[in-house]
């Protein structure tokens, strides 16, 4: 049965999270609540705890103290993680870890086949699935054979399969080449549309600009968060996280200190300092 | 200091693939302390264009040679391997060992050094890997995030201390402080070894501060090598390659385009200064 819409989100209550084997606190005390029919941004010096708080909200990792509810359900509690799996689906960061299919159509029809679905409704999402990450072609390859960015788009074929309510994508898009990038992030935003929510880790500003929020990880702690425009606009801040800024926030924040009139504003791409500097 | 590695017309097929060869007629000079880098889409053979010149797989068609001497076997290989290094695009295909120092000692341990002199080339690669050894040294390098990875397998490479690195996507996962640093570590290591770079890349601004040739891969085929200023020229054509130019490229063309010129087109001071006189210019 699915959830009505008032369970359509990803809420976590004063999580913290350490590793058995080192005992280092990873995540602390984060508060965060994730909507479906959302994009949202994760970014953070390595190690700050992105790929765990990922891990965390899809039952992968309990909580050490806190709570995480996914669509409703207590990840603490072994009986929902078949569920939860269902609700939330991650793209790994290294996708030789998700690769378990001897062709690339049966490595992405491995979770829907796990769900137990008949084998027409299978065949549907796979092929889908195939079309809307451009791996139509080498849809009979062994995954192992593909170079590492295909493997990649084999890993993101594979969530979208599950049709889940939430996409977990950890670092998805880094070994993408531009035209597969800006495939999957145009898709990422038409999956919104039609209410699924994308949760997206990356190192990339650029990935960041059409966010609906940004979460800025540091420390296992949410450092900053908020819109694009407040979040990513302050170079001077971007650095002190360890992240790269924008070059154009750069250029309009200089524009601002050299008092150029009103300067460019909070901009974010090149094309809104062009039409600034056109008008 | 590296010697002159040269690919003359080599192609590659993987075996029993039955698919056409990956690489066609690949002609490539890495002359000492050059540093080149390869893009392409994916799938374009960047990895396996970097296994060849590493010595890791064997041309099946065209000539490779390292210093003068022709690789003519599958043995011969194993001198080049002595010379050339490479770090895997995944570091799970590099890591093994069950400790992060484990696995950064074992190439300088294989090449006979051992107590405070394989410590210390051992801190040293860590640290121009920006790995934090006193932390993670004993961990599993299994255990650790994607960028900690990266950063054991980089530094294990170092610790070999080869005359030409193949770097296949160093950059990955890395976060704007360690892509820094790298980039330091790497012109440092270059400057003082007289040691050769062959770094691939698909996200040019990665390597766009460090990188003077690039060539660029498609359809098997390597063009011949381009300068930065060539590359920056040809958006249209970068970007039907499956690339893009760094926003630093990028604002440099549009600003062409109303012909505002950069001195230097990745200061952002040099970029300000000169909007701020050319919209000076427009208000009079
Ligand atoms: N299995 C593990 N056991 C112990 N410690 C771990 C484990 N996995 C990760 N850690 C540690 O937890 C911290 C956070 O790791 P995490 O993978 O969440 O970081 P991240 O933000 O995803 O980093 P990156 O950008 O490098 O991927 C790191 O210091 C890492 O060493
Ligand atoms: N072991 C293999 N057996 C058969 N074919 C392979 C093998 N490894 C790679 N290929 C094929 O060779 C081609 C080039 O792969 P390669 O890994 O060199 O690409 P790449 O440029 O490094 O791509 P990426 O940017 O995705 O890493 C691809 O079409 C791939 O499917
Ligand atoms: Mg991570
Ligand atoms: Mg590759």
């Amino acid at each position: 049965m699915k959830n009505g819409p008032e369970h359509q989100n990803i809420t976590i209550e004063g999580l913290t999270f350490q590793y058995k084997n080192t005992g280092e606190e990873v995540l602390k005390d984060i508060d965060a609540e994730f909507y479906a029919g959302r994009y949202y941004v994760i970014l953070g010096r390595n190690g700050s705890g992105k790929s765990t708080l990922l891990r965390c909200m899809n039952s992968l990792l309990g909580p050490s103290e806190g709570k995480v509810l996914v669509c409703g359900l207590d990840s603490s509690l072994p009986e929902n993680s078949t569920e939860i799996l269902k609700k939330a689906s991650m793209v790994f960061q290294d996708p030789n870890s998700q690769i378990v299919g001897s062709t690339v159509e049966d490595d992405i029809a491995f979770g829907p086949e796990n769900l137990g679905l008949e084998p027409g409704s299978i065949e549907r999402k796979v092929r889908a699935a195939v079309e809307m990450t451009g791996l139509a072609g080498i849809e009979r390859e062994q995954p192992r054979n593909l170079s590492m960015g295909q493997k990649q788009l084999v890993s993101i074929a594979g969530a979208l399969a599950m049709e889940p309510v939430f996409i977990l994508s950890d670092e998805s898009t880094s070994m993408l080449d531009d035209g597969a990038r800006s495939t999957i992030l145009k898709l990422f935003k038409k999956l919104r549309g039609r209410g699924t929510g994308i949760i997206h880790v990356t190192h990339f500003l650029e990935e960041a600009i059409d966010a609906d929020e940004i979460l800025v990880l540091d420390r296992g702690g949410i450092a900053l968060r908020g819109k694009p425009e407040d979040v990513i606009s302050n170079p001077g801040r971007m650095l002190d996280m360890g992240l790269e800024p924008l070059p154009v926030t750069m250029v309009a924040k200089e524009l601002q200190c050299l008092g150029t009139g009103a300067g460019p504003g909070s901009i974010l791409t090149v094309e809104e300092l062009m039409s600034w500097l056109r008008s | 200091m590296a010697q002159k590695l040269i690919l003359e017309s080599v192609s590659y097929s993987y075996p029993f693939s039955g698919s056409p060869p990956v690489l066609k007629d690949v002609n490539l000079v890495v002359d000492p302390g050059e540093v080149i880098c390869i893009a392409g889409r994916n799938g374009s053979g960047k990895s396996t264009l970097s296994q060849i010149c590493a010595g890791l797989l064997f041309p099946t068609g065209g000539k490779l040679s390292y210093g003068g001497s022709r690789i003519k076997t599958r043995r011969d290989m194993s001198g080049l391997r002595k010379n050339v290094c490479l770090l895997f695009q995944s570091p799970e295909d590099q890591l093994f060992a069950d400790t992060v120092l484990a696995d950064i000692s074992f190439g300088p341990r294989n090449h006979g050094l051992r107590g405070s002199e394989l410590q210390a080339i051992v801190r040293e690669s860590a640290e121009m890997a920006g790995l934090d050894i006193e932390r993670l040294g004993d961990r599993s390098p299994f255990s650790l995030s994607g960028g900690e990875k990266r950063m054991v397998a980089l530094a294990g490479v170092f610790a070999l201390r080869p005359e030409i690195l193949v770097l296949d996507e160093p950059f990955t996962g890395l976060d704007h402080t360690h892509r820094e640093h790298l980039r330091e570590s790497l012109a440092r290591y270059r400057e003082s070894r007289g040691a050769s770079l062959v770094i691939v890349s698909h996200e040019l601004s990665n390597v766009w501060p460090v990188a003077v040739k690039y060539g660029l891969l498609a359809d098997g085929k390597l063009a011949g090598l381009r300068s930065r200023a060539e590359i920056a020229a040809e958006k249209d054509g970068i970007s039907r390659l499956g690339l893009r130019l760094p926003q630093w490229g990028a604002l440099e063309h549009e600003l062409r385009r109303i012909n505002i010129e950069l001195d230097d087109p990745s200061d952002y001071h040099v970029i300000a200064e000169t909007i701020r006189s050319y919209k000076e210019g427009q208000d009079d």
